[in-house]
């Protein structure tokens, strides 16, 4: 008889989910650059070629760190849950421990990155460069916001378009307080990054191993 | 007044196919006069029937990958788990207390799951059990064990009210219906088709789950059969043979009814004499789905030493039911260099493909009583298959095979090849033995007789 509980054979690690240890789709490093890429031409037909390839290193920047790091981290994360499935329950925990300290470790640079080219990128390019510039920082970090929500929603789609849409909202609000606002107004923002920092890497604390596994399960 | 009857299935009828599913859609279109309503516990989504007239409700309980929700109230959740907790070393449960308990609030299996009862267990069973071994794997098989079981419990308020509770298995959806009969009155009857026990041992060894867990499966199962043996009112196995069994299980058991499995005759008839068989080559088949337990593997095998003395072409008729499996066949397929000999014709209308067969085979590692020897035998085509469950109760000696035997069944079915009159004769006389012994107005008839029974 076909029996309900055949899905038993699927273990975590026989999966196809990458098996990282909060998640990641191979998809989402491709779908940043085809979602970079329409940006890129724009600035191509609205700049000189030196100051666009200039202009783009910069933007990019935050991009292909996001993309090094992510990639380190889930080979990292693989090799990691490949010890999981071996390890008992103190050294599943030790292991755990280890997989998160890492993972706040990139989460804080990356956050940190950010940080500064919004923040201080974008104020001073927007100042000197212009909007096409400014439209560049802005994609480009949320490129990288997509890909570290992703990885931290295990690329649920909808998490991804809430996140996609509050960066931008953020972006918007930023670029009105930059032309319009008084000039102490952007100060707000750093200051709020710095606690949505606090709060990101607080909620990775709260992540244990038992959070763990229920996400592996699911 | 008619009597309403529900069927309880798990991963068959109406979202699957196969031998349950088949018996159990003749069963109902069978009996006119009785309402039945379906209850199904399926990873499968849509209807693969049409349903007859009186079938009143079908309700399917879709089953997914287990999920985990917060904020159960932890004194609620950790009563209700602790009645479960004998599930872990075989004894059957006390379901008039989990009913009661279940009773006192809505809960969800996801909330079951979710809770700190839940992880603090598995950690303590761990600990008590496992210590030093690896603590992923049975975090995952224990959630899959419980995940179920938690389902089973939210289940029982989605059961219809009705006469008889009639689940077709004695694992999750026996316990559904010693939970449905406390909670709303009725009659409780287990039918096994296939031996649940034997059957979560094979898919086990065919996992590559730990060997040290599998103790823990085999308790959590027992625990669950004999909880159904306990609360039924009758226990009906599919053949005489699986009745041992089920004693050693469990030896406090009063009744077990053999009720013989049944077929239409009139639907599966031998060709029409018109239709010649004569070709230039054999055809030999297998109708069953695609899965270890049939062990197609073995059939593959056997049609390269049949090969060696007849020119024949082999039919595996049937759909897929484990991809993994299916690729296996495939490549041994290749490797014996028997891609234009063997064929998958997947889920087709199984009558023309007896008709076309001039031997069938069955090489299965267990069976209940198959519908598909049945079948073939009943279109006068002669049946070699392994001598399983009641396997031997249809066919004679003669026709049994060991299992993982190819060279057994070339043995036999080059035999049957060679001696064309003793083909023809067997499958006369298998005619004649359904027509007798295994028809489908007998099995509804004493199916009948036993819901009368029981109300």
């Amino acid at each position: 008889m076909t029996a309900i509980t055949l899905p038993l054979k699927k273990m975590p690690g026989q999966t196809t989910r990458l098996p990282t240890f909060f998640g990641g789709r191979k998809i989402t490093a491709p779908a940043i650059l085809l979602f970079t890429l329409p940006f890129t031409l724009y600035l191509y037909l609205q700049m000189s070629q030196g100051t666009i390839l200039s202009y783009s290193l910069i933007g990019l920047l935050p991009y292909l760190w996001g993309l090094v790091s992510i990639a380190v981290y889930i080979k990292k994360s693989s090799r990691a849950m490949e010890r999981m499935m071996e390890a008992d329950l103190d050294e599943a925990e030790e292991i755990f421990m280890e997989s998160r300290g890492y993972f706040r470790k990139i989460m804080r640079a990356n956050i940190v990155f950010s940080l500064i080219v919004t923040d201080i990128f974008s104020y001073y390019f927007i100042t000197k460069g212009g909007k096409p510039l400014f439209i560049t920082g802005l994609i480009s970090v949320a490129s990288l916001g997509i890909a570290m929500s992703s990885i931290m929603r295990m690329g649920d789609m909808k998490s991804t378009v809430n996140y996609f849409i509050i960066t931008y909202l953020f972006e918007h609000v930023f670029l009105i307080c930059v032309f319009k606002g008084p000039v102490w107004l952007p100060l707000a923002f750093p200051v709020s990054s710095v606690l949505m920092m606090g709060m990101i890497l607080r909620r990775i604390n709260d992540y244990d191993l038992r959070s763990f596994f229920e996400r592996v399960i699911n | 007044m008619h009597l309403n009857v529900t069927l309880i299935s798990e991963g068959s009828y109406p979202t699957g196919k196969g031998g349950v599913s088949e018996w159990c859609h003749s069963l109902i279109s069978g009996m006119n006069d009785v309402r039945f309503n379906v209850f199904s516990m399926s990873s499968e989504n849509g209807l693969r029937y049409k349903l007859p007239s009186n079938v009143e409700k079908v309700v399917v309980e879709h089953l997914h990958s287990p999920d985990f929700k917060h904020g159960i109230d932890e004194k609620f959740a950790g009563e209700l788990i602790g009645e479960l907790k004998p599930a872990l070393s075989g004894t059957p449960l006390e379901c008039e207390e989990i009913l009661r308990l279940s009773k006192r609030r809505e809960f969800t299996a996801e909330e079951l799951l979710g809770s700190d009862v839940n992880w603090n267990n598995a950690i303590a069973y761990y600990k008590n059990n496992f210590d030093g071994k690896a603590f992923a794997p049975f975090y995952v098989f224990w959630t899959s064990l419980f995940y179920l079981l938690y389902k089973t419990l939210e289940s029982v308020g989605k059961v219809p009210d009705s006469d008889i509770y009639h689940t077709l298995n004695a694992g999750y959806a026996g316990l559904l219906g010693c939970l449905s009969k406390l909670d709303k009155g009725g009659s409780l009857i287990v039918t096994e088709h296939g031996l649940y026990l034997k059957e979560r041992s094979f898919e086990l060894s065919d996992s590559g789950i730990p060997t040290w867990l599998h103790g823990m499966y085999e308790k959590f199962f027992e625990s669950l059969v004999r909880t159904s043996y306990k609360y039924s009112n009758t226990v009906t196995s599919v053949c005489r043979d699986h009745t041992r069994f089920q004693r050693e299980i469990e030896p406090n058991l009063n009744e077990i009814k053999v009720i013989y499995n049944g077929i239409d005759t009139e639907k599966f008839h031998p060709p029409n004499p018109s239709t010649s068989k004569d070709r230039e080559y054999f055809n030999i088949g297998t109708v069953t789905r695609i899965t270890p337990i049939k062990d197609i593997l073995t059939f593959i095998r056997s049609a390269k030493h049949i090969l060696k003395k007849h020119r024949a072409k082999f039919y595996v008729v049937g759909e897929v039911e484990d991809e993994e499996y299916f690729d296996e066949c495939k490549k041994l397929r290749k490797e014996l260099g028997l891609e234009s000999h063997v064929k998958f014709t997947g889920f087709q209308d199984s009558l023309e493909w007896y008709q076309k067969l001039d031997v069938f085979a069955l090489p299965s590692l267990s069976e209940g009583l198959p519908l598909t020897i049945l079948e073939s035998l009943s279109c006068r085509v002669p049946c070699i298959a392994t001598g399983v469950g009641g396997v031997p109760e249809i066919l004679g000696e003669k026709f049994l095979v060991d299992k993982w035997d190819p060279e057994g069944v070339a043995k036999k079915v080059s035999w049957l090849l060679d001696n064309p009159e003793e083909r023809i004769k067997a499958g006369v006389e298998g005619r004649k033995l359904v027509e007798s012994k295994f028809s489908l107005q007998r099995m509804i008839r004493e199916y009948s007789e036993l819901y009368e029974e029981m109300i």
